[in-house]
């Protein structure tokens, strides 16, 4: 009882722990995009001026602008006074709209995470799939057909697989809309590139760890004892191949929610991808903002999870196995 | 105005025109879909709301078309009795959208919420100007001094839409609510707007007549691929804002048509560097304009999907120049009189400094890259070397003294909308936050500020035309490579459509051809 209970306050303490290191993670980040932002070439107020179709602004137009925004205080007050908002949920107006970011975000936001929760169960199911029949028939044409594979689609941009997607599969076989008015088929379609094109690395890696641990001591045994490739490979190479394919999936998610902004202008899927990256494009930094907020965020909820998941399958990592 | 014309409903509105009688629909056409790459983030009409003008729901009380002048549209008449006032005369029976009356009051009403809520308008009207109603149908403008951009102005976009500004105030900043108001005048009212697109159906009571489609959807797709894919896939009719490194595929492309329009009013503009480099020799400045071959631009490199720079200014603009001319025996001429002197290997040197130039461009205009690779090529056609860099965010590089350029490569309206004043203002005056080169011609100081106030067409004109001159012949600085031309993809049903003019992507007469 004791001992549970003493495990159970060891968990809450590393949890309470990420938690503390997300926050300043989070902090870091964002100050870290308010102190490059500026560094970006190109004047905001030009650029939003520009998107309302004053291309000549006056002096008083300029002014009106930067009054309206803030643009002429220093660096650190506006920081701060971001900061400060974003700490009683006001994450501030669009400087492009006017809107409040919150609003556009979260209308967005459920979009985004029906993609990016699909492209990953699809990424994840995909190249555990893909790892698993290399290294069964490793050195054989499977396990060759694989990595060339793997070797292309690593090589291969997101964005020019969802174009060869579009033209081959959409108008040339006649599957799903280029157009998706967010229909469900071109989900799949985009959930599915992005997907596929994020398995190609994670593939290669869980295929490594693979093979490294079928030709160690517990596979060997469970061979001199009768036991057939598939079990040996499944019950006794997989588990710990998965520890560092894991954390590779931790990490990789943020790449999978930076790559989805592109593919979702793409397949006009009607995600945050747009509005973040229209906010990009005119140095929208309230916009920009919280959309890093927000990465960071389920970055660290992702490793978070990672973590836990380490802690089940491998006993080692467990707090009372490191005493 | 570009329309899009079918046979019949040419010949319909002709005769109707006859008749007296408004032009007759065609009711078995399906709505019309446009894709384009900006997205119409509201209804705020002071924001948001010049993209209603583009696509047929708004309108304005003059219009810019073809031949570089200035129409009433909403008006029946502008008229400028005095130097310092001008009467305008609304056509009868317009009604808003909704059922109002479009009289005097109500466009007074427009313009004095216009200048209290839109940045546009307040930079557009100047210091002192008065708008009163002087009649059911008339309004008369008096200002301090003359204001002859007073057309263009009423013709801008961005300026003065006419819209029922009562139920635009009622509204507060809730701008969803404006969604079916009916705020506006023209063909099309809009019933739906989202994050992806914006839906209008057809005004039965439009004042020209009954509008040709039952109604047209917007999509709002930002890249460029997928519009074109979009057409292909017959989910679109009209992809606009194609880039011209497409057109040899879809040309390719069964079903598809890259469509070239009318002339624009700006292009890629040069501007030569006066503070520093080689181009404080004027000889070589000159040397330059001659030496780049403007029809290979538009015929060769482009292939004709730009168009030939005659001047400074489009051809069709009533004050354009025929100035220009490509001449490297000219060129090479006056490097040699101004002792630059071709070497060996053909490229010139003046006292062991050799003559080249970083030509400035930027990565949001792809077009660049071609474009300043052939300008290379050129002038080492006459013994001037070139290099190409490129600068994000082009406007601040360029006034940054540390960075090097000696003809900044910009795509530059020069008379949006017919109007003129705004481009010398801020790119040719000294001081002025566009003066990227430094230029400072005393005449065209003086020239610039007479020109904003004066009210006489024809002296206009000769202000104009000598600004041309100056800048080609005496003292030159800016340049226009080409002129845009209007470009869209489309589907068979509308492969007769042409590219709206200043930007009327919609007519009431928009419909696909017979």
């Amino acid at each position: 009882m004791t001992g549970a209970v003493s495990r159970g306050r060891g968990i809450i303490r590393a949890l309470v722990l990420r938690l503390w290191q997300a926050v300043l993670a989070a902090a870091g980040a964002s100050l870290l995009v308010w102190l490059m932002l500026p560094l970006a070439p190109g004047d905001p107020v030009d650029m939003i001026l520009s998107a309302r179709r004053i291309e000549e602004p006056t002096a008083e137009q300029i002014a009106a602008l930067r009054d309206r925004f803030g643009l002429d205080l220093p660096f650190w007050q506006r920081y701060l006074l971001w900061l400060g908002g974003v700490v009683q949920g006001d994450f501030g107006l669009s400087w492009r709209t006017g809107e409040p970011v919150w609003d556009g975000l979260v209308r967005r936001l459920p979009a985004s995470l029906q993609l990016v929760g699909l492209s990953f169960a699809i990424s994840v199911g995909w190249s555990l799939a893909l790892a698993l029949v290399a290294a069964r028939w490793t050195g054989r044409w499977p396990d060759r057909v694989v990595l060339a594979y793997t070797r292309i689609l690593a090589a291969t941009p997101s964005f020019v697989l969802a174009l060869l997607v579009l033209q081959f599969a959409v108008v040339g076989l006649g599957l799903g809309r280029v157009l998706s008015g967010g229909a469900g088929a071109t989900l799949v379609l985009a959930a599915a590139v992005l997907g596929i094109d994020r398995a190609a690395g994670w593939t290669q890696l869980l295929r490594a760890g693979l093979i490294e641990h079928l030709a160690r001591g517990p596979a060997d045994v469970a061979r001199a004892r009768g036991a057939g490739p598939g079990r040996v490979l499944t019950v006794y190479a997989l588990p710990p191949a998965l520890l560092p394919w894991l954390t590779a999936l931790g990490i990789s998610l943020g790449g999978l929610i930076g790559g989805a902004p592109v593919l979702e202008a793409i397949f006009t899927w009607p995600g945050v991808g747009q509005h973040v990256l229209t906010a990009l494009s005119v140095r929208d930094v309230p916009v920009i903002q919280a959309f890093v907020l927000i990465a960071v965020l389920a970055y660290v909820a992702a490793s978070l999870l990672v973590d836990a998941l380490a802690l089940l399958i491998d006993p080692r990592l467990r707090p009372e196995a490191r005493r | 105005m570009i329309l899009s014309l079918s046979r019949r409903a040419l010949l319909a509105a002709a005769a109707a025109v006859a008749l007296g009688l408004p032009a007759a629909a065609h009711d078995h056409h399906p709505p019309l879909r446009i894709v384009t790459s900006f997205a119409i983030d509201s209804m705020n009409p002071w924001e948001d709301g010049f993209w209603m003008q583009e696509f047929g729901q708004a309108e304005l009380l003059m219009q810019f078309r073809e031949d570089g002048k200035h129409h009433p549209w909403l008006l029946s008449a502008l008229e400028n009795p005095e130097p310092t006032r001008w009467v305008m005369t609304l056509r009868e029976g317009i009604t808003f959208q909704n059922g109002k009356p479009v009289d005097a009051p109500a466009v007074l009403a427009a313009i004095e919420a216009a200048i209290a809520n839109s940045q546009s308008a307040k930079g557009a009207v100047p210091e002192g100007a008065a708008f009163a109603v002087t009649g059911p149908l008339e309004l008369t403008v008096t200002t301090p001094a003359p204001w002859p951009e007073l057309p263009g102005v009423l013709a801008d976009e961005a300026v003065f839409l006419i819209l029922d500004a009562e139920a635009v105030a009622a509204v507060g900043e809730d701008w969803g609510k404006l969604v079916g108001a009916g705020i506006y005048t023209g063909p099309y009212a809009v019933t739906a707007l989202d994050d992806a697109r914006m839906e209008a159906v057809a005004h039965p009571g439009y004042w020209q007549g009954k509008p040709a489609l039952p109604g047209l959807t917007v999509a709002f797709v930002p890249d460029a691929n997928a519009r074109i894919l979009a057409v292909q896939n017959d989910e679109a009719d009209i992809a606009l804002y194609p880039p011209l490194a497409a057109r040899p595929a879809v040309d390719a492309t069964p079903g598809v048509h890259f469509n070239i329009g009318a002339l624009s009013t700006g292009g890629f503009t040069g501007y030569m560097n006066l503070r520093q480099g080689p181009l404080a020799d004027v000889a070589v400045r000159k040397a330059v304009l001659r030496a780049v071959d403007y029809r290979e631009i538009a015929e060769d490199v482009f292939r004709g999907g730009l168009a030939q720079a005659t001047s400074l200014y489009a051809a069709n603009l009533p004050f354009a120049l025929e100035n220009y001319r490509t001449d490297p025996t000219e060129a090479a001429a006056l490097l040699d009189a101004a002792g630059w002197v071709a070497g060996p290997d053909g490229m010139r040197a003046k006292d062991g400094a050799p003559l080249s130039l970083v030509l400035a461009i930027y990565p949001q205009q792809p077009d660049l890259v071609p474009l300043s690779t052939a300008v290379q090529a050129q002038l080492a056609r006459v013994g001037i070397g070139a290099e190409v860099v490129s600068y994000d965010g082009i406007n601040q590089a360029l006034m940054e003294p540390s960075n090097r350029w000696d003809i900044a490569m910009v795509s530059t309206g020069a008379a949006g909308w017919g109007r003129v004043q705004s481009f010398l203002d801020s790119y040719l005056l000294p001081g002025a936050r566009r003066n990227y080169g430094g230029y400072d011609n005393a005449e065209v100081n003086a020239l610039v500020p007479e020109l904003a106030t004066e009210p006489d067409p024809a002296r206009r004109t000769q202000i104009l035309h000598r600004i041309q001159t100056i800048l080609w012949d005496e003292d030159p600085y800016a340049f226009s490579f080409n002129i845009h031309l209007g470009r869209v993809i489309v589907n068979d049903r509308y492969a007769c459509y042409k590219p709206g003019f200043a930007l009327y992507h919609v007519s009431w007469q928009t419909a696909p051809c017979e």
